[in-house]
């Protein structure tokens, strides 16, 4: 096989056959052909796939902070120190006994882990209330309808909106049923025509842009 | 008040308070939280993906129940790994060339049914056995719906009936994005509120 | 700079403190605002008691750390629903972060598993992460036992009693996803829902629920629980107030730390405009 073949063609061959398989085993079922056990298995094989390229993710960034802290990239290096040391920590944990069982590897991720990540994730409430008074400003119509919708979800959200008014959330549930439902099924639908046209093109080798370098 | 004295919530704590340290502003604290949080995830995602590779691909071919599966994932994984190859790096194409077609198999039925035809459906359902605010929401709803499509419209230029239509389809994303403002407020602010609560409560014990 | 620009150009470290001053004070002097029950939240908790004897549910905790807070809670009160009735159910994960989540709130409830009487491998089975998100929801339906191979624990598949008929989507009566994404809720309604027609309740982030809402509308999606404030209905109605009930005056008092800055920034906003416009004319 030339590699011209290995490299373009085949690539695109297979994506063809297997988006194939995939999309008539959902209208036809010939057991006599193996068409159902392939689907099953080849969703299992991307599963994997993707399982290894998540390795290949990590991998890729342990070898960025090994380059910081070869170069000793100002700033980084030490920093880069302690990535790997306690991402080592946590993977030779997670080998003892049964993978990822271990009550030390639990620990690792219920205190350290939970409590730095909820944290970081908190401060966009911070963000959110400082740009609720700096930036919000009502300065069109579309920018008055965001705001008033936004006030009148929050107060069906808080217990506190009822408590003011018994028409608030009643409200509230209005905007989220008609005009927030209106809104996202019109995106919904519009994305699934678009993803339903740009998974045509990948399938029949349009787009060559999902696959790496060639 | 009775402070903590469970050694896991006081690395908790410290921990919480070193990355509540950029609200003031940017400093070394911070930054050393940040990349202890990036170790840790890296770590832990690693152990659990190598979890699922052992148990669904390499276990099967070591042991018998599964050498054609096992063998085949195993060498599209590890062609992924040629990306580091300045000569052989395009063979990871062949994986990811299952991975897009099985994908993209996958989501073009996925979308067309659930999403694109249960939509649509939902869209043109007028609720006729109930309250009159029923069927003039369900009627709103579906003009709304057809406005907000015909936003996306740019085959035609957006003037004079369509520029009225786009406009009421702006209006109505604009509502359905305050909605969301709204759900991402209460979200964050559950976040702060437990982190909070962790604070005053299991740690320093203050109720 | 006049009185309006100073306060315009405020040092947003003293709207943090506000923020942070106010919820610790409720949290400290709770209120105990009523807290009324959403539909959505009331079809999610009928949807797990209307199951006949015996019926097994998946359980997909579809989420990691950063969205413990809000799903969490949800977590805690659907498996403390599932203990306390006679149903069985299978937790699995399309996020790396599931495993660990759903071991820690495992682990907080074993008294209460205990005395429930439910034995793991009969009426409960905890698996281990797949990775894919759609490949993966798309695996599990259609082969869920080959799909997983072995508990979280190790147990190859095969021996555990809970999963001896566990085949495709179709042999589970319901679908949970408590999720904080994608993969999540759409995965779900292309490779679960749509295919198999099984029915689907779903615990969602306060973010997501209005994206979600019209697959609730249209009926797609049976029951949902929007955010903390779903999940503190939901823990009125489980019988178990907890984390998320004693959360909902700081909720609310950070609601309204939110909506008074918005009407105030732009109350100082017009002020200026209008008083820039008269010094013009």
């Amino acid at each position: 096989m030339s590699s011209t073949f290995l490299n373009k063609e085949l690539p695109i061959i297979l994506i063809f056959v297997t988006g194939v398989i995939m999309i008539v085993s959902y209208f036809v079922s010939a057991p006599e052909i193996y068409l159902d056990p392939l689907a099953g298995n080849l969703s299992q094989a991307a599963s994997l796939i993707a399982a290894y390229a998540t390795i290949l993710g990590i991998v890729t960034l342990a070898i960025i902070h090994v380059n910081h802290i070869i170069k000793r990239t100002k700033g980084q290096w030490y920093y880069s120190i302690i990535v790997l040391a306690l991402a080592l920590l946590m993977i030779v944990v997670g080998f003892i006994g049964e993978l990822g069982t271990h009550p030390y590897f639990i620990w690792l991720y219920q205190y350290p882990l939970i409590a730095l990540d909820t944290t970081i994730y908190s401060l966009l409430a911070f963000y959110i209330v400082s740009a609720a008074f700096r930036a919000f400003k009502v300065r069109s119509v579309e920018a008055l309808i965001l705001v008033v919708s936004g006030i009148f979800v929050m107060l069906m959200n808080a217990p506190v909106g009822a408590a003011i008014w018994s028409g608030f959330p009643v409200i509230g549930n209005w905007v989220m049923t008609v005009p927030n439902t209106s809104g996202f099924r019109g995106f919904i639908i519009g994305a699934a025509i678009g993803a339903i046209a740009i998974g045509l093109r990948v399938l029949l080798g349009k787009e060559k842009g999902v696959l790496g370098r060639s | 008040m009775a402070i903590s004295t469970d050694p896991s919530v006081w690395v908790a704590a410290l921990l919480t308070i070193m990355a509540y340290t950029i609200i003031y502003k940017d400093n070394p604290l911070y930054k050393l939280a940040e990349h202890i949080l990036v170790g840790l995830s890296a770590g832990y995602l690693f152990i659990q993906t190598w979890k699922m590779i052992y148990n669904s691909s390499l276990l099967p071919l070591f042991n018998g129940s599964g050498l054609l599966f096992g063998g085949i994932t195993l060498v599209l994984g590890v062609l992924l790994f040629t990306k580091f190859s300045k000569k052989y790096f395009w063979l990871s194409n062949i994986s990811i060339a299952v991975l897009v077609g099985t994908a993209t198999g996958l989501t073009v039925r996925g979308y067309l049914f659930a999403q694109l035809i249960e939509q649509v459906k939902a869209s043109i359902k007028v609720v006729t056995a109930l309250q009159p605010l029923d069927i003039f929401n369900s009627v709103l709803s579906l003009i709304m719906v057809v406005c907000t499509l015909a936003y996306f419209l740019f085959t035609f230029e957006q003037k004079g009936a369509l520029g009225w239509i786009a406009k009421f389809g702006r209006y109505t994303m604009m509502a359905a994005f305050g909605a969301a403002y709204g759900g991402t407020v209460m979200t964050r602010l559950t976040i702060f509120i437990q982190r909070m609560q962790y604070l005053l409560f299991t740690w320093l014990g203050l109720a | 700079m006049s009185t309006l620009e100073k306060v315009e150009k405020i040092d947003r470290r003293i709207v943090y403190l506000v923020l942070i001053i106010v919820v610790a004070a409720v949290l400290l002097r709770p209120i105990g605002l009523p807290i009324p029950i959403s539909s959505s939240t009331k079809k999610y908790y009928d949807a797990i008691n209307s199951l006949p004897p015996g019926s097994v549910v998946a359980l997909g905790v579809d989420f990691d750390a950063g969205a413990l807070p809000e799903l969490g809670p949800m977590l805690e009160a659907t498996l403390k629903q599932l203990f306390a009735s006679d149903k069985k159910f299978v937790i699995f994960s399309l996020w790396g972060g599931g495993p660990a989540v759903s071991t820690i709130y495992l682990n907080k409830l074993k008294g209460l598993i205990e005395s429930s009487g439910k034995k793991y491998g009969e009426d409960y089975v905890l698996l281990p992460y797949i990775a894919g998100g759609e490949t993966a929801a798309a695996a599990l339906a259609k082969d869920f036992k080959n799909t997983v191979k072995n508990d979280y624990y190790g147990t190859p598949v095969d021996q555990i009693p809970l999963l001896k008929n566990l085949n495709t989507a179709k042999d589970f009566a319901l679908l949970i996803t408590i999720t904080a994404g994608t993969p999540g809720v759409e995965e779900y309604l292309r490779q679960w829902v749509s295919p198999f027609g099984i029915k689907f309740i779903v615990g969602a982030l306060g973010v997501s629920a209005p994206n979600y809402m019209p697959y609730y509308t249209s009926g797609q999606i049976y029951g949902m629980i929007q955010g903390l404030r779903g999940a503190a209905e939901y823990e009125l109605l489980v019988g178990s107030p907890s984390i998320a009930v004693s959360s909902m005056d700081a909720l609310s008092a950070g609601h309204i730390v939110t909506i008074v800055f918005i009407l105030l920034g732009n109350a100082v906003f017009l002020l200026r405009k209008y008083s820039r416009k008269e010094v013009k004319s």
